[in-house]
């Protein structure tokens, strides 16, 4: 089935290019990256844009490259890059792990990061995944560059500060260094995501924690709480308890055709057991290798 | 329109396209590469996958314009040069492919996986195969064989799983591909969707989108006004019937004056392209007062609810069926433990990965008037085609939509051709008319081929499901573990028309005592109207469902007695000389003993594998493992007292090399389950020839006699029959020659390895051909009717039917303790087939019933809210992907049935019927809960096992508690 609904195509070849085509149209562009969320939104009818705005033409965006301490993933890098990239493997394993687990080989070959951020569904798995890395999405536009902080990003569900006019270039993350972590994410059964919780954890030097939820709140979220308790000591089965019980106070679930809130609380804490005990073994070198089903 | 450049199987391509098309788009409509299939438009089935720059993609929402400068492979660039690729070759040697629809999806997924793996210069492994392969469904084959067969082309040993068959004939009992497995696994088979005809539009269907309305108006002013737009039938346009059916004439072909569910059809549309299409449907406008609707099947039994169909004197209740035998009361009487319980199953989607396409052709049609050639396909035809409308379409009932198509364009039947394509998958869901009146109508109407493709979405909502059921079950016996009584009450759900709710749930009164020698049994049946989607035929036939309760309460029975379930069991089947709940007394071919003991040994083989004592359950960790056992039945053809007969016709002619070949015809469908590898066996193995040489053409109405309905697990038995005599009287033909010029007595004359024979003379079968043609002046061909064996309508205690298959079950399942996660991680599996005539695609069936069922267990349920599907769209339904897929462990028991051909009954249902309640049954014996709803929710489950909990009557999708059943009508309890 086509797209009914008829728009302009254009594929500029600079970023210059592609910013004058943005602030010409400007609400009325949508910019195409990888397109499995896009184009699904065009086939229902759920947006009708004058314009379709094609960065493939763009030299560049799908690169992934360490700039200094920084590693920069392009706005055209696919999931399928970023797991198979030996940068991103070595340097944030969680991510990768949490590539490995997007949907099936077939979107995960088109579909971007900077297309999931962007998209900001409230099951975007990039966003807590960029929130306990400490990402900041590089924007640009015609009156010039910023960088935003993944924790103010998103504002809601498919709701972004990105203003009409505004390009994402990519996603910049600074070298976390030697740590361990893990991204547990629910499923009703393997490679299923319906009821699509998730837990993130990552275990820098010096014992600070970094633990984040996907799909409990409108935008992905930190858990504060639980950084807080952990933070500067050693992991203890009795902490673990202490942190799992406070899983409670960070999310509030909701029960839905999916799922019961009493389920979903419930999995939270097991994902969360399971993601500290997964992370601090990783970070001494042992524990499940990353992409290992933890649930 | 944009240029596209971009290199397409080695060539390359340039060509002007609209920039909002996909790349499948691309590839089926502008280039002709029909090998990649569509399933769902959604990114979900994955039978799209094509390889860009090497990595599998889902073309089907993949925008053409990201392939600029790619290079893009299809199905059709593996055997270019017409030698198979080693995938496509181990697909075909382990029947890996069956309806076909997704092999080309599977077969790229898989090369990509292999290209990789060749290139880092690793083996492939088992876990990544899953991987690879868990986002591209398959509903025909249940993996088992897709997996062997990537090993195999990964050049790791993996010979087909193949169960061993008792008595192998020259051709029967042998593995042989499907005739047409050979076209599925290049990609050159055609599906309704894969034919053009020049001259060809589209079609639109206007749907309700309400449960319940009164139409009060119908404009479609301005949907005729739109460029574009060919033409806009509603009601008034229907020449002739104005409804369908296939037991009760009841589904308006277009409604006039209300809808009774989302899915009905108000309006259909023909149009030049889609965007036309769909911006006439939008354009339509239809005045609708709401009614309330009725969704319950128990409240829809009150005498205050709304009316589904006004004018009907049972209200909605379609049918009351009831089963009566001995005396209930006096059975409960004699038992020493009694167990009552009320059970639930979902309304389920067959989820064929081919959506419904159908295609009208006009009569007087001609190709050139739209700057075609004649096409190839009517040359077909032994009657002159053109002054006929012809539909093509996927369906189950070939000859029946002639009839139906023809009522409503009030035309004779002489007038009306069907062609059955391939078909995608059916599995019961393609019984029911879908678009073959609409695209009969609109094809007349503007005289140009018309074809109307349903989106997996239109499909969901439309096409009928399987019954959602209540089922309240008491079950007695004795201390020492007779059955003494049976009980029951069912409800059923059909939805807003008939279809075939009648028959389904006859079929699950009849059985909802199971396989099992009882002596008092009372069973009432509801079959209800309501305002969701219809519901029909669905693999199981209403059997599923009353089997998942009847061995739910054996597993309560057999705890409560003490006694080990398969002993209790053992004690009560059915054999040759009892008498099921009908009255009929089995006369033969009754194994269900033999599978029991091969299920069992499996079981305890598994643990002797492991060194240790069999064991029902036990732990490791957070996990615990169970086995759980159930048995099951079905019966072979419509039974009931139905005439069921099939017709075949064979001929024997000489190729254009010269060599003797046959050719089988008839109307029966092939959906996945390999009749034409039976109908070819059976014409092979009476004939002497190979396998290779006979040929089977199926579906067309102008050159096949009637099969009859490919349902109720019969065309083995029946077509298979027909296919069998037709050959064996075209071999009395050539005999008859033969002895004449060997002068021998033709009773002597045996026909083997091509060859005619009389004692040391062995004479070629072409010249014989030759012969015979000569003097008959033809080629040499029979038609023969076959009817099957009388059966009685219910009720009368007499034979309700010809034959049953018997089936056993264990499942082990694994249940995460902290996640209610349940996986299967194998089934034990023994069933009674009569006699195997293809083990190949005999074990497909097998494997692939078990792993639909198994997604009917755990997962599936085609949710409605307020008479609207929640189930809008695929990504909504879970079906059983690779990694789900349990080891299955399969064996064959041939108690032969008299009339069968080679003693063969069927076996497409019975595989997949005693699933649920063995996995059930291990998830009791593994935690204690006792799931009396379907499907399992890992979610209920976790939360009954934290409760403390030992019964979940309320799973998911299930909106409200079951509605209390009503007491039924006041019946004697003896009759």
């Amino acid at each position: 089935m086509a797209i009914a609904h008829p728009f302009l195509y254009e594929k500029p070849g600079t970023v210059k290019q592609a910013l004058q085509l943005l602030a010409q149209h400007g609400a009325g562009a949508r910019v195409l990256a990888g397109g499995t969320d896009l184009v699904g939104q065009l086939v229902d009818g759920l947006v009708r844009p004058e314009i379709v705005v094609d960065l493939k033409g763009v030299p560049d965006l799908q690169e992934i490259r360490m700039e200094k301490d920084v590693i920069h993933i392009g706005a055209l890098a696919t999931f399928t890059d970023i797991m198979e990239s030996p940068l991103i493997r070595k340097k944030l394993p969680v991510m990768a792990e949490m590539t490995e687990w997007v949907a099936s080989r077939g979107v995960r070959n088109r579909g971007t990061m900077v297309g999931n951020i962007c998209s900001a569904v409230p099951c975007c798995d990039s966003g807590p995944i960029l929130l306990v890395y400490g990402g900041k999405v590089l924007v640009k536009s015609a009156r010039g560059q910023r960088a935003v902080p993944i924790a103010q990003w998103f504002t809601g569900p498919r709701r972004t500060v990105l203003a009409p006019g505004e390009l994402v270039l990519g996603v910049r993350v600074p070298d976390p260094g030697k740590h361990g972590g893990a991204f547990v994410k629910m499923r009703r059964y393997k490679g299923e995501d319906l009821a699509q919780a998730s837990v993130t954890a990552l275990l820098l030097a010096g014992n600070q924690w970094r633990i984040a939820f996907g799909s409990v709140a409108p935008t992905p979220i930190a858990g504060k709480r639980v950084e807080k308790l952990l933070h500067g000591k050693r992991l203890t089965p009795a902490l673990v308890e202490e942190a799992v019980a406070l899983t409670d106070q960070e999310t509030a679930p909701i029960t839905d055709i999916r799922s019961t809130r009493e389920y979903r609380a419930h999995m939270l804490r097991v994902m969360m057991r399971r993601a500290l005990e997964a992370a601090a073994s990783r970070k001494a070198g042992r524990g499940p290798a990353y992409g290992t089903e933890l649930i | 329109m944009s240029q596209l450049e971009f290199n397409v199987n080695g060539r390359p391509v340039r060509l002007d396209v609209p920039e909002s098309r996909y790349l499948a788009e691309v590839l089926r409509l502008d280039l002709g590469l029909t090998g990649t299939k569509i399933g769902c438009n959604e990114a979900e089935c994955g039978i799209c996958t094509v390889l860009v720059d090497g990595a599998p993609v889902n073309s089907c929402i993949y925008p053409a314009f990201k392939a600029q400068g790619a290079r893009v492979e299809t199905i059709e660039s593996l055997s270019a040069d017409g030698a198979l690729h080693p995938l496509q070759q181990a697909f075909l040697d382990h029947g890996a492919t069956q309806c076909g629809i997704c092999t080309p999806g599977l077969i790229m997924t898989a090369k990509a996986l292999l290209d990789e793996k060749q290139s880092a210069g690793a083996p492939v492994t088992e876990a990544e195969i899953k991987i690879a392969l868990k986002d591209t469904y398959c509903r025909c084959t249940g993996y088992q064989s897709v997996k062997n067969a990537i090993l195999q082309a990964a050049g790791i040993e993996s010979p087909p799983y193949l169960p061993e068959v008792k008595h192998p004939g020259a051709v029967i009992g042998r593995p042989l591909p499907n005739p047409d497995s050979r076209a599925k696994v290049m990609g050159t088979a055609l599906f309704t969707d894969d034919y053009r005809f020049p001259g060809m539009v589209v079609a639109r269907t206007k749907r309700a989108g309400v449960a319940h309305a009164r139409i009060r108006s119908i404009d479609i002013s301005k949907a005729e006004a739109l460029p574009g737009v060919l033409a806009v039938l509603t009601w008034k346009d229907v020449p002739g019937r104005n409804l369908h059916g296939l037991v009760t004439i009841d589904w308006p072909v277009l409604c006039q004056d209300k809808v009774r569910y989302a899915g009905d059809a108000v309006a259909i549309v023909a149009a030049l392209d889609d965007e036309a299409a769909e911006a006439a449907i939008d354009a339509i406008e239809v005045d609708y007062e709401p009614l309330p609707a009725v969704l319950d099947p128990i409240e829809a039994n009150r005498p205050d609810a709304p009316r589904v169909h006004e004018h009907r004197e049972t209200g909605n209740l379609l049918k009351h069926i009831k089963v009566r035998k001995g005396d209930v009361r006096a059975g409960f009487d004699e038992a020493d433990v009694v167990v009552e319980r009320t059970y639930r199953t979902p309304r389920t989607e067959h989820l064929f990965l081919e959506p419904e396409c159908s295609i009208g052709v006009p009569a007087d049609y001609d190709p050139t008037d739209f700057g075609g050639t004649h096409d190839p396909e009517s040359r077909r035809g032994v009657t002159h085609r053109h002054d006929k409308v012809a539909v093509y379409c996927g369906s189950q009932i070939p000859r029946l939509d002639v009839s139906q198509i023809a009522a409503s364009l009030a035309l004779p039947e002489e007038r009306v051709r069907v062609v059955a394509c391939l078909m995608g998958g059916g599995f019961g869901g393609k019984e029911d008319i879908a678009a073959q009146i609409h695209v009969a109508l609109l094809a007349e109407r503007v005289k140009r081929p018309v074809k109307m493709l349903y989106s997996r979405q239109e499909s969901l909502l439309f096409h009928p499901k399987r019954h959602g059921t209540v089922i309240r079950i008491r079950t007695g016996a004795t201390r020492e573990g007779r059955l003494t009584a049976v009980e029951a009450e069912l409800y059923g759900d059909g939805g807003a028309y008939a279809s075939l709710s009648e028959k389904v749930m006859t079929r699950a009164t009849t059985h909802a005592s199971g396989p099992y020698d009882v002596p008092h049994v009372k069973v009432d049946c509801y079959a209800m109207y309501t305002n969701n989607t219809p519901c029909g035929a669905f693999r199981g036939f209403g059997v599923t469902q009353s089997c998942f309760a009847v061995e739910s309460n054996m597993d309560l029975v057999a705890e409560e007695l003490g006694m080990d379930p398969i002993a209790f069991r053992r004690h009560n089947i059915l054999d040759v000389g009892k008498t099921t709940c009908t009255g009929q007394v089995l006369q033969e071919s009754c194994g269900l003993g033999e599978c029991l003991d091969w299920v069992e040994r499996d079981m305890r083989a598994y643990h002797e594998a492991r060194g240790e004592p069999f064991r029902w359950s036990w732990n490791e960790g957070s996990k615990r493992y169970a086995w759980g056992l159930a048995v099951g039945y079905k019966n072979t053809g419509l039974g009931g007292g139905a005439p069921d007969k099939a017709s075949a016709i064979c001929r024997v002619y000489l190729d254009d090399a010269g060599r003797p070949r046959a050719e089988v015809r008839t109307t029966s469908a092939e959906m996945g389950q390999g009749l034409p590898a039976v109908l070819a066996a059976c014409a092979a193995e009476e004939l002497g020839l190979p396998y290779e040489d006979v040929r089977v053409l199926l579906g067309d109405t102008d050159v096949c006699p009637d099969g009859g309905p490919t349902t109720a697990s019969r065309q083995t038995y029946v077509s298979g029959n027909a296919a069998r005599h037709a050959a064996m009287q075209v071999r009395d033909k050539l005999a008859a020659v033969a002895a004449s010029r060997m002068q021998a007595p033709i009773e002597e004359i045996a026909f083997s390895g091509g060859a005619v024979r009389h004692g040391d003379t062995t004479i070629p079968l072409v010249e014989v051909v030759a012969w015979a043609s000569e003097e008959q002046g033809g080629e040499i061909e029979a038609e023969y009717e076959y009817w099957a064996p009388r059966t009685q309508p219910l009720g009368t205690g007499g034979a309700m039917h010809f034959a049953f298959g018997f089936g056993a079950q264990a499942a082990l399942c694994c249940i995460d303790e902290e996640t209610g996660r349940v996986d299967v991680l194998q089934i034990v599996t023994a069933n009674d087939v009569g006699r195997a005539i293809n083990p190949l695609t005999l074990q497909g069936q097998i494997d692939g019933g078990i792993v639909m069922c198994l997604g009917n267990t755990l997962t599936e349920h085609y949710v409605m809210e307020e008479g609207v599907p929640w189930t809008s769209v695929m990504a909504r339904y879970k079906m059983p992907g690779i990694k789900h897929a349990p080891k299955i462990v399969s064996r064959l028991v041939e108690h032969e049935t008299a009339d069968g051909p080679f003693g063969a009954k069927g076996v497409g249902e019975l595989c997949s019927i005693p699933t649920s309640p063995a996995i059930t049954n291990a998830i009791v014996h593994a935690v204690g809960v006792r799931f009396l709803c379907l499907p399992v929710d890992q979610d209920a489950l976790l939360r009954a096992m934290r409760a403390g909990e030992q019964e979940v009557a309320q799973g998911w999708g299930y909106r409200s508690a079951v509605t209390p059943l009503m007491a039924g009508t006041e019946e004697p309890a003896s009759v």
